[in-house]
């Protein structure tokens, strides 16, 4: 009945003769390990597909849903973080695997005469991987991916002649947008895919008609390419599978903070089998240097891979196709390993900056993802984040605070990149944990009132608080600082603090009565119904919401700052928006001032509600 | 190819290579191709909703006259990775014949082929527009024989919640053209 079927089918098909052809194909010399590489590729090119197109069923690409669905795909989707993970690992085992063919094929001379097309095919499947390659690295839109190929298609802009309209082509725009995702995914999953089948076929059949480049062809028995070099191919195979699942498993395929065009990200890097183009083009310099880099290298040494064949022809221009390609591949490797060096060694300031800037965007991205599994609304993923007190926070304060003051934990604690901003040559005090009893204990302790951590390094140094707290507080007994400052901290109200304020009411009725009494810290500052306005900062309410924002916005007002301190007017804190009933001349928005002082109380630092 | 060695040795080892290239090829195959549909399959094991109890009106905003209301179902929904604040998802008919009885349910998507159906007061009959499906008042086919919907109007379940005596109708939707009434 079977063999019936079978006999019917192959009557009508011929698919036996096929499969013949396809298994019994001779190989001179014997089944080698030296031929694997053309299989693993063609494997690894059939796990892209078959995991792409499931990809492709979850994926969607516009500027409100692209990351959006990404995240889904990688934290909600069962099992499609795996999914996700060999598609990411399997395209750079396919880059590794390309370099080993290639210089198997070179070495083993088997791009000379009759084979020289199929040769030329597979430096155009190259192209088409790279292309792949770097059109995938945009799909997720994260921050990383959106900088990292501007760069990619700014070098495509200054193409001589063509680059604007080329670039148009490409990004669909003048701007990335919804367009730019639309056709690289079209790109993506459909052209180059396409393409890569298209020449894979030609490359396949070109292949079978001129038969493996035997590297001893008497060495060893001829043998059939089933079942020996089968055999050896899968195990390459399975090797290849087994490094990808784990790579996957182990290093999660990232996504970072959605993309976000008016954050810059400096630290975007490419894939890092772009790294070597990436190093190469530090080297040049200005508008003919970016082309000379970009295009016309690049360019000649395409040129050169493809004369290989008949360079080729003469033994002396074998051994030349081989120095080249192995200094090729030298020059490849040392040029990436000088980008990782450069980034990674962490002691030079460039270096510095980048991992502080990796670890931020990594902080960054988990914070997205938090934020994302409360539910992303129909605007997209990134007003979640850019109306986030921990992200937008953070930026605020590092682009409108960070130049005089810096936010560290100096405790030695591993710390939250999100809450730690250093700032090379402070001016002003750190405010890490401001308003807690830490940070005003430290106000009301002589040697640290002093120091570069509160007024060291401003013009406060000389002011009387400091001469007050020096003159009166050195022999204080530490438990009336220790019960002011809880007092005074308890007005703040900080979420990170309720439950201990709410078991220090003893401690906090003693505070007050030191603060107005003893102490009499109200004959310079307003504290509840005692004291003025007009010498010092008001206490009333002191680190809470409402009185930050109104600090940040005008500090100099009466409530805080006297007028005998803004005479030295440049050395003291600027308002940030004194003119309440004309917003467009402060410099900052009161939702920037609200989230400002919402991170500074560090109000978002616990799980999202 | 002549010169063969003898065929028994070459037999067992190239037995062995084949099963084990069948494995190994199967094992590679397998990994992606199950990874893959695994994920494909997915939807089918998050089929089952069940419904979920909404509060669709106050009672006192539902006349006790007999005549069936239709009423927006609101609620908040998830698509994918999408949040959507509460909104219409759809609209049911409440109906009432005494103030101290429950009221009765009908969803207003019509068992035939799920079409919205319409309450006309002057008939005082539920129309569908689509394929003039007619029924009573009480949700039962006017005309059992000739009716294109296999079916009466789907009833839902409802319960009056004492906070603000609001109508609860346990939301869901039911397969269309099936005799029996089969939740979706």
């Amino acid at each position: 009945m079977i063999s019936g079927t079978l006999e019917w089918l192959d009557n009508r098909t011929g698919y036996r003769g096929l499969l013949r052809d396809v298994l019994y194909e001779r190989i001179p010399g014997g089944a080698r390990w030296r031929y694997v590489w053309g299989s693993t590729l063609v494997f690894t090119f059939f796990v892209q597909l078959v995991t792409g197109v499931v990809l492709w069923m979850y994926y969607s690409p516009s500027t409100q849903t692209a990351w959006e669905s990404v995240y889904y795909i990688e934290f909600q989707l069962a099992g499609g973080w795996l999914l996700r993970g060999i598609h990411h690992y399997m395209a750079q085992a396919m880059i590794v695997l390309m370099a080993l063919h290639l210089m198997q094929v070179v070495i083993d001379g088997a791009y000379r005469a009759p084979r020289e097309v199929n040769f030329w095919l597979g430096l155009l499947l190259m192209l088409v991987v790279f292309a792949l390659g770097l059109t995938g690295y945009l799909l997720p839109w994260d921050q990383k991916g959106y900088w990292a190929t501007q760069v990619a298609t700014k070098i495509l802009g200054i193409t001589p002649l063509v680059g604007d309209e080329l670039k148009l082509l490409v990004v669909g725009g003048s701007q990335y947008g919804h367009q730019t995702l639309t056709r690289f995914f079209a790109l993506h999953a459909g052209v180059l895919p396409g393409l890569m089948i298209l020449l894979l076929m030609m490359h396949l059949a070109l292949f079978r008609k001129h038969g493996v480049t035997p590297k001893l062809p008497h060495a060893r028995q001829e043998c059939d390419f089933w079942p020996e070099q089968v055999l050896k191919d899968g195990v390459a195979c399975l090797a290849v599978l087994v490094v990808v699942c784990f790579l996957s498993a182990v290093f999660r395929a990232e996504l970072g903070a959605p993309a976000d065009p008016a954050v810059a990200y400096n630290s975007a890097r490419p894939e890092w089998y772009y790294l070597f183009l990436f190093q190469f083009l530090k080297l040049f310099h200005g508008e003919t240097g970016e082309v000379l880099g970009a295009i016309v290298f690049p360019g000649l040494v395409f040129t050169l891979m493809a004369l290989m064949p008949f360079i080729g022809r003469w033994k002396l221009g074998h051994r030349f196709n081989i120095g080249f390609l192995t200094a090729l591949m030298l020059g490849a490797a040392g040029l990436t390993a000088a980008a990782w060096y450069e980034d990674f060694n962490g002691w030079t300031d460039k270096s510095k900056n980048h991992l502080a800037a990796v670890a931020i965007a990594h902080a960054q991205g988990q914070r997205a993802h938090q934020l994302a599994a409360k539910g992303i609304g129909p605007s997209g993923a990134l007003p979640l984040v850019r109306n986030d007190i921990g992200v937008a926070g953070y930026r605020l304060f590092k682009r409108h605070c960070a130049t005089c003051h810096s936010h560290y934990d100096g405790s030695g604690k591993e710390e939250n990149p999100l809450q730690t901003i250093t700032v090379a040559k402070p001016t002003a005090a750190n405010l890490f944990g401001f308003a807690t009893r830490q940070w005003v204990e430290g106000i009301l302790t002589p040697d640290q009132i002093k120091s570069a951590h509160y007024f060291g390094n401003t013009v406060l140094a000389k002011g009387d608080m400091v001469e007050w707290v020096v003159d009166n507080l050195t022999d204080a007994p530490r438990t009336q600082i220790e019960n002011v400052a809880t007092a005074l901290s308890a007005e703040a109200e900080l979420p990170g603090q309720r439950e201990l304020d709410a078991e220090s009411t003893e401690q906090i009725a003693s505070g007050r009565a030191l603060i107005i009494d003893e102490f009499s810290c109200i004959d310079c500052h307003k504290f509840g119904d005692e004291g003025e306005l007009g010498m010092a900062p008001d206490l009333t309410g002191y680190g809470s919401t409402e009185w930050l924002i109104e600090f940040i916005s005008n500090p100099a007002s009466e409530r805080f700052y006297t007028p005998d301190n803004y005479a030295d007017a440049d050395k003291m804190m600027p308002a940030f928006a004194p003119h309440p009933e004309d917003s467009g001349s402060n410099s900052l928005t009161r939702r920037e001032i609200k989230l400002i002082s919402g991170w500074l109380r560090a109000a978002w630092n616990k799980p999202p509600e | 190819m002549e010169t063969s060695p003898p065929a028994e040795p070459q037999g067992r080892r190239s037995f062995f290579q084949q099963v084990a290239a069948i494995v190994v090829g199967l094992l590679v195959g397998v990994v992606p191709v199950v990874t893959a549909l695994a994920v494909f399959f997915n939807p089918l094991r998050r089929r089952v909703e069940g419904g979920q109890w909404i509060a669709v009106t106050p009672l006192d905003a539902l006349p006790a006259d007999g005549r069936p209301y239709r009423f927006p179902v609101t609620s908040d929904r998830w698509d994918a990775w999408n949040y959507y604040p509460p909104e219409p998802i759809g609209a049911i008919y409440l109906c009432r014949t005494s103030e101290t009885e429950n009221p009765v349910a009908f969803s207003s998507i019509c068992p035939h082929l799920g079409c919205s159906v319409d309450f006309s007061a002057g008939k005082d009959e539920f129309i569908c527009p689509c394929h003039n499906s007619m029924f009573t008042v009480d949700g039962v086919r006017v005309d059992p024989a000739t009716s294109p919907s296999p079916r009466n109007l789907d009833t839902l379940e409802v319960k009056i919640r004492p906070e603000g005596n609001q109508v609860m109708v346990h939301y869901l939707r039911f397969k269309s053209g099936t005799h029996e009434k089969i939740a979706e």
